[in-house]
């Protein structure tokens, strides 16, 4: 049968994950080393790193598989200890994670071409952003993370090593138990050392600088803050002060036109009143009583009003209005109605 | 970082007669300049091809994992590096797939067959 020759395989670092008690742990520890062995120096010290880390996680021998793996260029394995990683909590697992791929490939400085995409494919696999990862680097470092020379142009890699300008400069790891990794480093070699010894006093160095530059740019923002703060305020206070005597001047002109206006009513009835009575006794006088009178007002009404009497008379006292109710009827409203026009005629003509 | 292999049309382990060829003929002078001085010397030309490998399969995963639009992943490296998408499974599936498999070995074969047995020749 088929089913006696099918056989299941798996790769050794897919053996190394099955049997592993912390998986997460032995993903992580691959892409470490994929990443120191893409440096272009790698430090004694990165090696004593990773093979505590390696104690850690209970994998001694496990190392050379994986850089084994490494150096075959298995991407399937790769994949799936990135898959491992993906897969995992974002809070706890991650930052700690990129914190150790940092300090690991910025132990020799400002990071060259290979670690630097390396890191931007871990941050991106931890669901990173630059602006973070930034952080994150001058956090471990002190130092801030600047992209290197593409050397695919010419004009920078026309100068010689820029891999190789980074030999002062610094990389201070995560934790405090560094320094007792490099102590341990002692019995491997006096370079490593000593290498370590003045990346991190340089590193000190860098932090402290950092710090100062960061505090005052800090006072100089705040204070530039408040100034701002200052003049909106001023400048708040001034556009009120200006709506409000804009307010106070449309105020007072409205008043001083109601003045007005009632001054010049006053005066208009009182003309009024003074003609009437002056020409009570004329035939002027008489007939424009007795149209007023028809259209059932006083002497003291107004054009308007004399204008509003004569409508609503002239509707009510229509002919049109009484039509059907018999000829008499209508005969006496078409009279009312010329009496009101010429009454309203006699008063607009000779107003 | 550019793939100057592919922006010339070369493969990856083109010989460096090949090489010179197609660097007289790129029409690009900037490109022409920049491969001259990168592809053209051994020192930078392996230096460049170990950081070339790199990235292919940095795309490579990437593309496997959907990470080829990510924040990192930006300009001519994205631009030049980004292969098509990979759509094979993932391999934390395949690995459950196949340790199924290890671990029950009938149930694979346990399935009933279907549809009409092909009538037996004469």
């Amino acid at each position: 049968m088929k089913a006696s020759t099918f056989t299941v395989s798996f790769s050794p670092f897919e053996q190394l994950l099955l049997k592993s008690l912390r998986p997460l742990e032995s993903a992580s520890l691959l892409l470490l080393v994929w990443v120191v062995m893409h440096k272009t120096r790698p430090l004694e010290a990165d090696w004593h790193y990773l093979r505590r880390l390696a104690r850690d996680a209970r994998q001694d021998q496990a190392l050379e598989l994986l850089i084994e793996t490494v150096r075959d260029r298995r991407l399937d394995d790769l994949r799936l200890a990135a898959e491992v990683l993906a897969a995992a909590d974002d809070r706890e697992s991650h930052a700690p994670f990129l914190r150790k791929a940092i300090g690991l490939a910025a132990s020799t400085g400002p990071l060259d071409a290979p670690t630097y995409h390396l890191l931007g494919f871990l941050a991106d696999l931890c669901r990173t952003p630059p602006a973070a990862l930034a952080h994150l680097y001058r956090e471990v470092t002190g130092q801030v993370l600047v992209p290197p020379a593409d050397p695919s142009r010419r004009s920078e890699h026309a100068d010689p090593g820029y891999a190789a300008a980074g030999a002062g400069s610094s990389g201070a790891r995560d934790e405090a138990g560094e320094s007792v990794n490099a102590n341990e480093g002692n019995t491997q070699g006096d370079d490593a050392t000593t290498a370590s010894a003045a990346r991190f006093g340089s590193g000190n160095d860098y932090r402290r600088r950092f710090r100062h530059a960061w505090q005052r740019q800090t006072s100089a923002r705040r204070r530039l803050r408040q100034w701002h703060r200052i003049r909106l305020a001023r400048r708040t206070r001034e556009r009120q002060a200006r709506q409000r005597a804009e307010r106070e001047w449309a105020e007072r002109q409205e008043q001083a036109r109601r003045e007005q206006a009632r001054r010049e009513r006053a005066q208009w009835q009182e003309q009024q009143r003074r003609e009437s009575r002056s020409s009570s006794d004329t035939y002027a006088g008489w007939r424009k009583r007795l149209a007023l009178q028809v259209l059932e007002l006083d002497e003291r009404a107004t054009p308007v009003e004399i204008k509003q009497a004569y409508r609503r008379l002239a509707q009510r006292h229509h002919p049109d209005r009484h039509q059907g109710l018999g000829e008499r009827r209508i005969a006496l409203a078409s009279q009312r109605f010329q009496r009101i026009k010429d009454a309203y005629e006699y008063l607009t003509q000779h107003a | 970082m550019r793939d100057l292999y592919q922006r010339l049309h070369l493969p990856r382990h083109a010989t460096a007669a090949d090489i010179d060829n197609a660097i007289r003929e790129c029409p690009h002078y900037g490109l022409r300049e920049d491969a001259r001085a990168v592809l053209a010397h051994d020192a930078a030309r392996q230096e460049y091809d170990a950081l070339h490998d790199l990235l292919s399969d940095v795309g490579q995963l990437r593309a496997g994992l959907g990470m080829t639009h990510a924040p990192h992943w930006r300009g001519s490296v994205a631009l030049d590096f980004t292969p098509p998408p990979d759509e094979r499974r993932a391999r934390h599936e395949s690995l459950n797939e196949r340790l199924d498999a290890a671990l029950h070995p009938r149930r694979r074969f346990a399935l009933p067959r279907l549809g009409r047995r092909r009538p037996a020749r004469r």
